[in-house]
């Protein structure tokens, strides 16, 4: 597609860098310094057409510190109403990328506080220098300043601009509540004449996000029991660091570096910008306020002696990184280290982990004969038991044939039954001598009871298997994923690999344009043809796309493919060079998040393991007493039997 | 069982303060749904998060939960930036206990919310979105009224934003006894997941941007609403 500016020269649209309510931005192909931002709403009413036009006026001085649009633009050359505007291009990153400890992590790798600081300094500079020229930002937001590497700013949506111009004020009509000051909150801002106070408020929010890394002033620990939305806390002038006021409705996050890390003065604006009474007689500071601040406060910078990439203010009781360490155990500035570490995240611990996960056995527990009594004494007395296996064996015999219960084995064809070997173990046989007396009735009532114990004890071990064994197999699926860490980041590396190959490839294919190079069978009306299908670099040429273009052959086509191909052959990529940072970071942290949700299932696991495991041996114990002491009251009878004899 | 408590969150609300929107996906994985149908919702799920990583304001502060109604209510993902996130794939098997996970979806939010406040971070109106093809198999419980209880007067308070979406055959009508007034159930059209996690990806992210004195704007959720609905 092709987009006219007001000179009438031709700029072909390259590829979509933004969206937003209002419209897209795309990148211009023949330029490296201008982008287009197209409208959705068309035609584009009036009273905006105006504001455009009157925004090219504005001086070149305020052009420095914010991305003002340097032409309309229009879908056909001549159009009377434009569709666009054509603006510079800002490199660099949303501003939140930088103050969020994660974003600063992927985009601004290595950034410390030095940085941060020399970040809000040019903000308020560029605020400086629009105010300057008596132009409100408006709509202060986070996705509206772009900070590039070397912690210069820029100010992009210009068209949101609150200015003069020939007698007539534009109005900003638009805004973000997160971001509008207390005196502001819930009102309609279409058609609102906003000023210099107003806009003090989000630069304000601006230095504070980027100071305090990435905290919000009004975010804080409640100390009231009315929760507050984050509208309802600016509202009300909750400033969560106040240490003055009465009845403070919140406190210091924990986790957020201590209000008193950075100077009294800088502690002062903000708690004038913020606490109650901001929105006047006394304004809230304004940009010139924040620079000589902020200025002293980068003349004034130390280092941590526990870390090279832990700055801080030299007047502040003790390296701020660090206490917030202490408190939540995370590095806010990690620096360049974290590249060491991100290959073998998680291997100790994992590996630790999985072998205790696979260790977990059932241990089944066994009636064991009573030692305090001597068996052998009451089997000697019993001269009929003689062919009998000794009480010894037979115990032996019902305990493997319980076991092979358990280790789930085929029971050997020589092994008897666990309910014989319970009849042996028991001497179940002998009661059939019946002798008539009540002693033999009460030594058969004793004998059916502990014939009972057998079954008693095997419905435990079965029970207790029942329970644990689906916990056993969580355990070893578990163990086994706990060890395909490693492999899964490769396969998620390879997988981002290919997608950056192919990204990379694009990009390359897009400096091939379809204008500058001559085709066989191409002429001047399929080339227009191609370009107004989108079709403008080798990139876009795809064969779904090519043949969809009107008087496009199969043989037309063909040789555009294959110019294609040609352009591609030229395409050269390093497999070994490192994947960009932001890719890296999103699978550390997705290994990390998998890595952590994983060791904690399993520690869950070994904890109810142990658990049950607890809570079986006790059950168990009790059964074994009730068996001694079933096996003793025997005896005791056996032996007045024998004495009767 | 012994309660899990996920390890991970209070690491990343540490390490990210920006304020939250919590976003509940309380999924109907009963039988019914078996066969395409979860073959799409499986996709779909994956395309929102695909399209909420794309988004660096938004993948900072949407958070994603699924919980699943079928054989049983299963919390199938805790809270997690969409960065963090691998939706587990969805088997379809079982009757529809709607009520009881809409409570469970409940109580998630409110557990997160405390988790919030302890640390200092902020939160937006938090979302439900249910996704069903059939009727509740536990109308008759305390749990269904229970979860009528809770939507009506989490949207009063604005505390909630509850939304229905009928699939296939499902009783809207049912449907409808849970979601508010003002915001009745939509149908889906065909099984277009996929359009309408898009959707949602793009609301969710409109949240926090919207201009102060207007309504907030969602997008048009034409595209993928049937319009016999």
């Amino acid at each position: 597609m092709l987009i006219f500016d007001e000179t009438g020269r031709a700029w072909p649209l390259g590829k979509e860098i933004a969206a937003g309510g209002e419209g897209k931005v795309y990148r211009l192909l023949d330029s490296t310094e201008y982008c287009a931002k197209l409208y959705h709403k068309l035609p584009i009413p009036a009273l905006k057409q105006d504001k455009l036009r009157a925004l090219r006026s504005l001086p070149a001085s305020a052009r420095q510190s914010a991305a003002i649009p340097v032409s309309l633009g229009f879908a056909t050359s001549g159009d009377p109403a434009p569709h666009s505007v054509i603006l510079p291009l800002v490199k660099g990153h949303d501003i939140y990328e930088l103050y969020n400890p994660q974003g600063r992590q992927a985009h601004f790798r290595g950034a410390t506080f030095e940085f941060l600081v020399a970040a809000a300094k040019n903000v308020a500079a560029a605020f400086h220098s629009l105010h300057e020229h008596g132009i409100i930002v408006g709509d202060v937001n986070e996705q509206n300043i772009k900070v590039r590497t070397d912690a210069t700013v820029s100010i992009i949506d210009c068209d949101s601009f609150q200015f003069e111009h020939a007698g007539r004020l534009y109005t900003s009509d638009v805004g973000t509540p997160l971001w509008t000051p207390p005196e502001l909150q819930g009102l309609s801002v279409h058609g609102l004449a906003r000023t210099k106070n107003h806009d003090a408020f989000g630069l304000a929010q601006l230095v504070f996000l980027l100071l305090f890394a990435g905290r919000y002033p009004y975010a804080g620990r409640p100390l009231t029991n009315t929760p507050l939305s984050p509208e309802e806390a600016i509202q009300r002038h909750a400033f969560a660091y106040a240490t003055a006021g009465s009845a403070p409705l919140l406190g210091p996050p924990p986790g957020a570096p201590p209000f008193e890390s950075i100077p009294p003065k800088l502690r002062e604006l903000f708690i004038q910008a913020f606490a109650a009474g901001s929105a006047g007689p006394v304004e809230r500071p304004g940009a010139g306020a924040w620079i000589e601040a902020l200025q002293d406060l980068a003349d004034n910078l130390t280092l941590c002696p526990g870390s090279h990439f832990h700055v801080h203010w030299t007047g502040a009781p003790s390296c701020p990184w660090c206490s917030v360490m202490r408190a939540v155990k995370v590095d806010l500035f990690p620096g360049i280290a974290g590249r060491v570490e991100e290959n073998n995240i998680g291997t100790q611990e994992n590996s630790v982990l999985a072998k205790r996960l696979l260790d977990l056995t059932l241990h089944p527990l066994e009636l064991v004969e009573p030692s305090t009594f001597a068996v052998t004494s009451f089997i000697a007395n019993r001269p009929t038991q003689k062919s009998q296996p000794s009480f010894r064996s037979a115990a032996k015999q019902f305990l493997v044939s319980v076991a092979t219960l358990f280790t789930n084995r085929p029971a050997g064809e020589s092994q008897p039954s666990v309910l014989s070997a319970a009849m042996q173990l028991l001497g179940f046989s002998v009661t059939k001598e019946t002798r008539g007396n009540a002693l033999t009735k009460e030594l058969e009532k004793l004998e059916e009871r502990l014939f009972q114990f057998s079954n008693r004890s095997e419905e435990l071990n079965l029970a207790h298997r029942a329970q644990c064994s689906p916990l056993l197999q969580k355990a070893s699926d578990l163990a086994a994923r706990l060890r395909d860490i490693p492999a899964m980041r490769e396969e998620a590396l390879k997988q981002l690999r290919v997608k950056h190959m192919e990204a990379a490839m694009d990009k390359f294919l897009e400096r091939f344009l379809i204008r500058r190079i001559k085709i066989p069978g191409i002429g001047e009306a399929r080339l227009a043809a191609l370009l107004s299908a989108g079709i403008t670099t080798a990139a876009d040429v795809r064969e779904e796309a090519v043949k969809n273009v009107a008087w496009f052959g199969a043989a037309t086509a063909a040789k555009l493919l294959e110019w294609r191909r040609q352009c591609e052959a030229q395409f050269k990529f390093d497999a070994s060079a490192p994947l960009p940072d932001p890719l890296r970071s999103r699978i550390n942290e997705l290994v990390r998040t998998n890595l952590a949700a994983l060791v904690a299932k399993g520690k869950s696991i070994e904890f109810e393991f142990n658990q049950l495991t607890a809570a079986y041996s006790k059950d168990f114990g009790k059964l074994q007493q009730e068996f001694e002491s079933a096996i003793k009251e025997r005896a005791a009878v056996q032996a007045e039997l024998s004495k009767k004899s | 069982m012994i309660e899990q408590t996920p390890f991970h969150s209070k690491i990343t609300l540490a390490s990210n303060p920006e304020p939250r929107c919590p976003c509940v996906l309380v999924l109907d994985t009963s039988g019914s749904m078996g066969g395409e149908p979860i073959q799409q919702l499986n996709d779909g799920v994956q395309c929102l998060v695909d399209e909420l990583c794309k988004d660096g304001l938004a993948s900072k502060r949407v958070e994603l939960s699924i919980i699943t109604f079928g054989s049983s209510v299963n919390l199938a993902c805790d809270f997690t930036p969409p960065t963090a996130m691998h939706p587990p794939v969805f088997d379809a098997e079982g009757p529809t206990p709607m009520g009881e996970a809409v409570v469970r979806a409940h109580a998630a939010i409110e557990s997160r919310k405390e988790e919030y406040r302890q640390a200092g971070i902020q939160y937006y109106r938090p979302w439900i979105f249910l996704i069903t093809d059939g009727e509740p198999t536990d109308s008759n419980s305390e749990h269904w009224s229970k979860a009528i209880q809770m939507v009506r007067e989490g949207e009063a308070a604005k505390r909630l934003l509850f939304f229905g979406v009928a699939v296939n055959n499902a009783n809207q009508k049912t449907l409808d006894q849970l979601c508010p007034a003002t915001r009745p159930s939509v149908k889906l059209q065909g099984l277009h997941f996929s359009e309408m996690f898009r959707w949602l990806s793009s609301s969710l992210k409109s949240v926090s941007n919207s201009t102060p004195g207007a309504q907030l704007q969602l997008p048009s959720p034409h595209g993928w609403t049937s319009i016999d609905a």
